[in-house]
């Protein structure tokens, strides 16, 4: 290939600042669902301090059931791990951050959460036929989480623009 | 001078230009924000669009299967088989010929202790495990819903009518009642009651893994129906025969004769409620002595031989 055919490599792009208020939202849900993903992670180990109800919506059937877990690994730690890290993807010193890939790893997490979240929301409606109260929790926080993203990140990094 | 005039000229041509030029990119520049706001806003809807999907699929098996069309039971009905007079349970005691004791029940020991957390106490557990298709369950739970409800309440006054399958022939459309969605609660001992699979079949209530334990352990066949009180007394067959209750076709007709101490239905049906009490006051927490010595629980303690 000669040279004049390879493509030209672009100038290394900036990225945008991030909108204020998407500082102030996001660092609160994510350490909230730090919070009950820790609750729920406790409740692995000891599970008799699990409170809830009994009927539709009863978390100890959806916590005790097959799709509890994924790959072997209960779904509370990979919930736990997945918060640890978006408390740190939403800091404001990563949101400042310069760096593109800590913006596409933010809205990369946010995505892969919210499908996660989507089959759990299956499992539970149809499969389990109960709904744990802690889990809606866990998964309305990702579903704002990745309003957030999908609304803030794409136009940071330029790819609204030519 | 000219030369100036010249330059100035030039220079307001070119700031002309880059106006224009500053106009076409900020306007191409709102259009493509313009779609990547719609892009994002669309993604979210995709999400929501999923979730809404899931719940009517949910919906339609629901109605497909006619689960929820049976609908809570009349207040009428639900007061006659939640406030059963004393002089009923007394005056029946045991004496129904139907429920054979050491046929229906067996007598463990206690260990493991079952117990379950309850708004931060520790009381005694107990489930019972049966599904919504099973006639010997259908017959089982007017004595189970009876005895339980000496001991607690259920959840907004409610109890939902169910009928066993149309199709078995051991007792088809038994009226009954079902555990499914339900919620218990008494101060003595905790109590759930699993439905694992609906009128038709179907997989319904998911076994929490410790009641899941319990069951392979003292129910190895995995019959229905199955009731565990902490352990210690254990509901391992069809309190009677559903056939008994084969003339009748609505829960209010089954209801409204228990008044009747001297129906075979009544009897069999009220005589289960005080074995289970029996069972319940054997490991209830400081139960009430107004339900564990009365002389109906009483005879039915002496008859599967436990100590209240």
């Amino acid at each position: 290939m000669s040279a004049a055919s390879l493509p030209t490599s672009p100038a290394r792009r900036t990225v945008e600042p991030a909108p204020t208020w998407v500082l102030w939202v996001t660092l609160p849900l994510a350490l909230l669902g730090v919070a009950i993903a820790t609750y729920l992670t406790i409740i692995h180990f000891n599970p008799k301090a699990l409170h809830c109800s009994a009927g539709i919506f009863n978390c100890s059937a959806v916590l005790d059931s097959a799709q509890s877990k994924f790959l072997g690994i209960p779904v509370a730690f990979l919930g736990l791990f997945q918060y640890v890290v978006m408390t740190a993807l939403c800091t404001p010193w990563a949101w400042r951050s310069k760096r593109r890939e800590v913006h596409l790893a933010r809205l990369t997490l946010a995505a892969v959460g919210m499908a996660f979240v989507l089959w759990l929301i299956a499992a539970e409606l149809l499969i389990i036929n109960n709904i744990c109260e802690y889990c809606t929790g866990v998964h309305l926080i990702t579903f704002a989480l990745f309003i957030c993203m999908v609304t803030t990140i794409p136009a940071m990094l330029g790819w609204n623009e030519d | 001078l000219s030369l100036l005039a010249i330059l100035l000229d030039d220079a307001n041509r070119r700031g002309g230009c880059s106006e224009q030029r500053h106009e076409h990119v900020m306007v191409k520049r709102r259009r493509k924000r313009k779609s990547g706001a719609l892009i994002a806003w669309v993604s979210v809807g995709v999400v929501v669009a999923i979730v809404l999907t899931f719940v009517l699929v949910k919906e339609l098996s629901n109605s497909g299967n006619q689960r929820t069309s049976f609908g809570p039971t009349s207040p009428q009905v639900f007061d006659e088989v939640t406030q059963v007079p004393a002089s009923v349970f007394n005056t029946v005691g045991v004496s129904s010929t139907l429920v054979v004791p050491h046929n229906v029940f067996a007598i463990g020991s206690h260990e493991p202790s079952f117990t379950e957390k309850v708004n931060g106490v520790v009381l005694p557990a107990s489930f019972y495990y049966g599904a919504e298709f099973c006639p010997y369950c259908a017959a089982t739970r007017w004595g189970l819903v009876i005895a339980l409800s000496r001991f607690g309440t259920f959840a907004n006054n409610r109890l939902y009518n169910m009928w066993s399958s149309a199709t078995d022939s051991a007792g088809p459309n038994t009226p009954t009642f079902t555990f499914y969605g339900v919620k218990y609660s008494s101060p003595y001992f905790a109590f759930t009651g699993y439905e694992v699979e609906d009128r038709n079949g179907k997989a319904l209530a998911v076994l929490p893994s410790n009641v899941h334990t319990l069951v392979n352990k003292y129910n190895q066949n995995l019959s229905f129906p199955f009731m565990d009180i902490a352990n210690k007394t254990f509901l391992v067959n069809s309190a009677f025969d559903p056939l008994t209750l084969g003339g009748y076709t609505t829960q209010g007709a089954i209801a409204s004769a228990l008044k009747d101490t001297t129906s075979p239905v009544t009897q069999a049906i009220i005589s289960t409620a005080n074995y289970i009490s029996a069972g319940i006051c054997a490991s209830a927490k400081n139960p009430p002595a107004s339900v564990c010595h009365s002389s109906g629980v009483q005879a039915a303690a002496t008859a599967l031989g436990l100590k209240l």
